[in-house]
């Protein structure tokens, strides 16, 4: 913006003539006795500079607030995905004397001393007081042909109330399933024999917690105990019955407790948690003392990985967040540096006067520091506290780590400080003669700078090739800094690169123009007469628009390739696991296709592991997330014709040999023949090995050494009624698949919080670009105030002024719209194939154009134009024409 | 000094009183500055006849803006009538059209982001004249020394050359009447010179000038001198007055 020809507006006004010159009273008392009464008198002044410190206050101090949110963000989220009782601090009884996790029994003898001793220890240690759970599998005597053998005894304090009662509560005494009550025949005070000869009292009987023994859907409360509950892969369970604890101990000689101290992992911050997951460590050693060596206890993993996992997520997002936040801060510096120059402006007669004295650099920065400190001090701590607010409220937790407040605060306290400096250099420079400058600022703008940076973008685009955009760390997806500095690089560079072509191109656009309509006409002079104010626009609509567009391409892109993987890996919507019989036919009636896997028992004939799957190539496009390419791919696979070679895919390769036949686990070999090769297939579940796809039969009359489980395959709108036709059948469904043993939501949170925040980021930086350019549009406004009226006295409308306006500014802001999604679609297509958040699983990560993202930026774009046209007009059309036929 | 007479003998003053450009009468500005009332305009009656050239002399601060604010509309009267008549009959000044009326102001007014070219050449671009009027686009910067600058933004050129771009730009339609502030306030007398014999030309074919100039080396090119002291206008030059 230039400035220095700004003919102060307060002289000519109110003041009289030479108003500035007029307070010399004011001059004589020391700069340093005025200066925080100074700007009080100027409160918009004041105004801009405290706003322009609250935004960089807020950057700066939002990094380290969103840094130490997302450790408890995580923490909370995994332990929302987690049994309850992983989140607690848990203790078992070690089977070895090196107290490992091999779970082991306790005599039954022992369990009241033992527990009276873990509580004391726990408390020692300043944990909650932890409760008691006890298992034990207990056998039964014989009473009939269909009676179970065992039973599962479960004790905790409170668990009946997590059960549907169906007899009232009231005596001691083991309760039991309605399943076992009503085959049994047993009901409240008959007794159940244990192998021992143990009689023991049926107290009640509760609903069974896994129904009809299909597909369990159990209460959270039971989460840790749904193994025992509800059996796990082809072994069904012993019925799991509820007991009071003395019953429990009367039971059996040997049990298997458990504490948990409750600290609910998902209320507090990772510090608390880590001390926490310390301090149960101490328990076990106090144990093996106080019991002289008699019980080892081991502690619980899960809270420890719990707190590991959140550490791994917030050292992954340190990385990008810093230099995102600095990015920010500096986006803020430059409003900062813009309110100063306000000030400049606003001052501009009494710093002349004081440059015609003599007064130095030095004592105007001084003088600067002074009068603006106040309102940088007080904008500054308001950002801070806006900061908190902030990401309270809309980031990932609304608990901070203890310290983090004091870091951000630190933080911001340094950008005011950086801001302070910057105001400071302003402030020497208004004593610089004003021309003086100026062909050094030409030289500096005619230098090609965005040629280094786009250079810079190359090296890191390399580095990005190189290494890749993300790895892995326990699962965790850490995300190199690389794929934030490339774009933002690219975008700085490639737009002021666009911008200064399209500015080599303003004079044909201006002759071009020129048989326009008046409104063009002057819209187009008014671009190309004052360049530099039309590269400003642009560029600070390119650089939020862009960051906006690569950020959700970027996270589009990640959330599309992740679902493919998921899709890939399920092989269809639902993919039931069934217990029906290898060789049988499940009849389906068409709700579903029937998939035979083979994970672990099939080998490529002198060579490695690999899966097989057996599809029913009638149905299985159909239900199955098959493209165009695989549906036509299964058509070739017939079955098997006496014992000839069998029609095979063969999929995920990665350039091995196909195979010409398959060893089974049991010796038998099978003579397969490639028919097709593909790099990706539904049902995929191990990116490292290959897979060969056969026709089901293929798999027929295997020996029952080879295990194949067999799936049901079906969409969501026919899940119900493949459901319906299992249970007809009476084939239970022992598991839905799921992704999240190769990829879970929580390891990409890291990927989804840094896009987040460089969104948030672009919509700050939006903000100032918005401020920045009506800003503009004011200052430019209220210079020209004259030749508006005297445009309008020769017959231009307001119509056409706002028209002009509006042409000028579409073009320019459409423009830099336009050159930041442009570089940004460049950026995120360049290096979107290094950004594979798991590259061990096809298929590879793919494009994602944001259109919703584009729109939108696209309608903000076409509001701030209309909203700064009206301002413009607004403040137009309150000129006083008078006061130009007098001088300005 | 003499009155001013009627040069080069045209139409006689009956006549010229009849076919006004404008009349005002009466007209009356006061403004308030705190409690400090500044009459910038004190009853004042003037005419511009066309064809005529009329020096509007008097110190700064004497209200001559304000005169020109009010005949063109930019400001109101608190008392007073003002009517255009002849070519400018029946319409309210702030209507009329550049090539009715046309300005000089101080503050000149010139689009920073049109070449001198352009801005001389707005009115008729307006107007959708540009055509028939480059011809006498050109003629006015040759004859103000400015054709050599055309292609300049005004912030590169001088001040005086800024004004001339102004008076040109004013010029251009061959207004009835056009008003104008100092515009040889940043002139050298040969400029001026230049500036007053252009205007006279156009007075010739029929039209009025009120121009605002304390210069009095200006006044022997206009056909009338009044002068404005402390809001009043009195005919004659301010010599006289005093
Ligand atoms: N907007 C205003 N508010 C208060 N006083 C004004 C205003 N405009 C002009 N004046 C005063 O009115 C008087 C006449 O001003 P002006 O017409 O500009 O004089 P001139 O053009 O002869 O120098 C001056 O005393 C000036 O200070
Ligand atoms: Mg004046």
């Amino acid at each position: 913006m230039q400035t220095d020809e700004l003919a102060p507006s307060s002289t000519g006004r109110g003041g009289g003539h030479g108003g500035g010159h007029g307070s010399g009273g004011v001059l004589n008392t020391p700069p340093w006795r005025r200066a925080p009464l100074l700007v009080a008198r100027q409160p918009p002044v004041f105004l801009a500079l405290a706003l322009a410190a609250a935004v960089l206050a807020l950057a700066a101090a939002s990094g380290p607030l969103f840094l130490a949110a997302t450790g408890t963000a995580a923490l909370h989220i995994s332990a929302a995905r987690s049994c309850p009782e992983q989140g607690e601090a848990g203790l078992s009884v070690a089977g070895d004397a090196a107290a490992t996790q091999f779970e082991n029994l306790l005599p039954t003898g022992q369990l009241t001393g033992t527990d009276r001793i873990v509580r004391s220890a726990a408390a020692r240690a300043g944990l909650p007081a932890p409760y008691l759970t006890v298992g034990t599998t207990i056998n039964l005597a014989p009473s009939g042909p269909n009676a179970p053998r065992a039973v599962d005894l479960f004790s905790r304090p409170g668990a009946l109330d997590h059960v549907q009662k169906l007899t009232p509560a009231g005596r001691a005494g083991v309760w039991i399933t309605d399943t076992v009550a009503s085959n049994e025949g047993l009901r409240p005070g008959s007794t159940i024999k244990t192998f021992g000869g143990i009689r023991l009292p049926v107290a009640g009987i509760f609903r069974d917690l896994i129904g009809r023994g299909i597909d369990p859907h159990l209460p959270r409360y039971w989460c840790s105990w749904s193994t025992q509950i509800a059996g796990s892969g082809a072994n069904a369970a012993p019925p799991f019955f509820i007991a009071d604890l003395a019953t429990l101990t009367r039971s059996t000689p040997y049990v298997a407790p458990s504490w948990f101290a409750p600290i609910d992992v998902g209320h507090i911050t990772v510090p608390q948690a880590r001390t926490a997951s310390v301090a149960v460590a101490s328990v076990p050693p106090a144990v093996t003392t106080a019991t002289g060596g008699q019980v080892r206890l081991f502690v619980h993993p899960d809270l420890g990985e719990l707190v590991r996992q959140a550490t791994l997520v917030h050292s992954g997002l340190r990385g990008p967040i810093i230099p995102i936040d600095i990015a920010g801060a500096i986006v803020a510096l430059l409003l900062v540096g813009g309110a100063a120059g306000f000030w400049v402006v606003r001052r501009a007669p009494e710093l002349r006067l004081l440059v015609s004295r003599g007064v130095g650099p030095v004592a105007l920065a001084i003088k600067a520091l002074l009068e603006i400190a106040p309102a940088v001090i007080v904008g500054g701590l308001a950002g801070w506290g806006g900061a908190i607010v902030l990401v309270r409220s809309i980031g990932p937790s609304s608990m901070f780590e203890p310290g983090a407040p004091v870091r951000s605060l630190a933080a911001a306290a340094a950008a005011c400080a950086a801001g302070l400096v910057l105001v400071a250099v302003i402030g020497a420079a208004a004593a610089r003669e004003p021309r003086a400058g100026r062909g050094a600022v030409r030289v500096l703008a005619w230098l090609p700078w965005e040629l280094a940076l786009l250079a810079a973008a190359f090296g890191v685009y390399l580095a990005v090739h190189r290494h890749g955009a993300v790895h892995s760390v326990h699962g965790t997806v850490q995300v190199h800094p690389t794929i934030l500095a490339f774009p933002l690089l690219l975008l700085a560079g490639g737009v002021l690169l666009l911008c200064r072509l399209a500015g080599l191109g303003l004079p044909a656009l201006r002759r071009a123009t020129t048989p326009l309509g008046i409104a063009v006409y002057l819209a187009v002079r008014r671009i190309t007469g004052t360049a530099g104010v039309a590269i400003a626009l642009a560029v600070g609509t390119a650089l939020p628009c862009g960051i906006l567009v690569y950020a959700a391409a970027q996270t589009a892109s990640v959330d599309h390739s992740v679902s493919l993987k998921f899709d890939t890996y399920l092989g269809a919507p639902h993919a039931l696991g069934t217990l029906a019989d290898p060789d049988s036919t499940i009849p389906l009636a068409g709700h579903g296709t029937q998939v035979a896997v083979v994970s672990t028992d099939a080998f490529v004939v002198g060579g490695n592991q690999i899966q097989m799957i057996g599809v029913d190539p009638a149905t299985f496009a159909r239900f199955s997330f098959s493209d165009p390419q695989v549906a036509a791919a299964i058509r070739g696979l017939t079955p098997p014709v006496d014992g000839g070679p069998a029609p095979a895919l063969w999929v995920n390769a990665h350039g091995a040999r196909a195979p010409k036949g398959v060893r089974y686990v049991d010796d038998t070999v099978r003579t397969v023949h490639i028919v097709g090769r593909l790099d990706v297939f539904p049902g995929l579940r191990d990116g490292y090995s290959p897979m060969l796809v056969v026709n089901r039969r293929a798999f027929l009359h295997l020996s029952p050494f080879v295990h194949r489980d067999q799936e049901v395959w079906t969409t969501d709108d026919q899940l119900a009624a493949a459901r319906a036709a299992l249970t007809r059948h009476g084939i239970a469904v022992l598991f839905e698949i799921s992704p999240t043993t190769f990829l879970d939501h929580t390891d990409l949170l890291p990927v989804t919080w840094i896009f987040s925040y460089l969104r948030v980021l672009a919509v700050l930086a939006g903000l100032v670009a918005i401020a920045g350019l009506v800003f503009a549009l004011a200052a430019r406004t209220r210079r020209r105030t004259s030749s508006y009226v005297l445009t309008a006295r020769m017959g231009i409308g307001r119509g056409s002024h706002r028209r002009s306006i509006v042409i000028e500014l579409v073009l320019v802001v459409g423009f830099g719209w336009l050159a930041g999604a442009a570089v940004a679609l460049t950026a995120a297509a360049s290096i979107y194939r290094r950004f594979d958040v798991n590259s061990s699983f096809p298929p590879p990560p793919s494009l994602s154009i944001p259109v919703m993202t584009l729109v939108a930026s696209g309608a903000g774009v076409v509001v701030v134009v209309l909203l700064a046209a009206a301002v413009t007009q607004w403040l137009a059309d309150r000129a006083d024409p008078s006061e130009v036929m007098r001088l300005e | 000094m003499v009155k001013h007479a009627a040069p080069e003998g045209e139409e006689s003053d009956p006549i010229r009183a009849r076919s006004g450009l404008v009349r005002g009468r009466g007209l009356s500005k006061t403004y308030r500055r705190g409690a400090e009332q500044v009459h910038a305009l004190r009853a004042v009656d003037i005419d511009v006849h066309p064809g005529e050239l009329v020096a509007l002399a008097g110190p700064s601060g004497s209200g001559k803006s304000t005169l020109l604010n009010v005949l063109c509309g930019w400001e109101t009267p608190e008392s007073g009538s003002l009517a255009y008549s002849g070519a400018l009959a029946g319409r309210d000044a702030i209507d009329l059209e550049w090539a009715q009326l046309a300005l000089v102001p101080q503050a000149l007014g010139l689009l920073e982001d049109l070449t001198v070219e352009e801005n001389i050449m707005m009115p008729a671009r307006i107007v959708g004249k540009v055509k028939s009027e480059r011809d006498r686009g050109h003629e006015l910067m040759d004859r103000f020394k400015i054709a050599h600058l055309g292609r300049r933004y005004p912030r590169q050129t001088s001040l005086g050359e800024q004004q001339r771009c102004c008076v040109a730009r004013a010029m251009l339609l061959r207004p009835a009447l056009m008003l104008a502030d100092e515009p040889t306030a940043h002139q050298d007398a040969a400029l001026g010179d230049v500036l007053f014999e252009t205007m006279r030309d156009h007075a010739r074919a029929g039209g009025g000038f009120l121009i605002a100039t304390h210069n009095p080396d200006t006044w022997g090119h206009c056909d009338r001198v009044l002068s404005m002291h402390d809001g009043q206008l009195r005919e004659g030059a301010p010599d006289i007055v005093h």
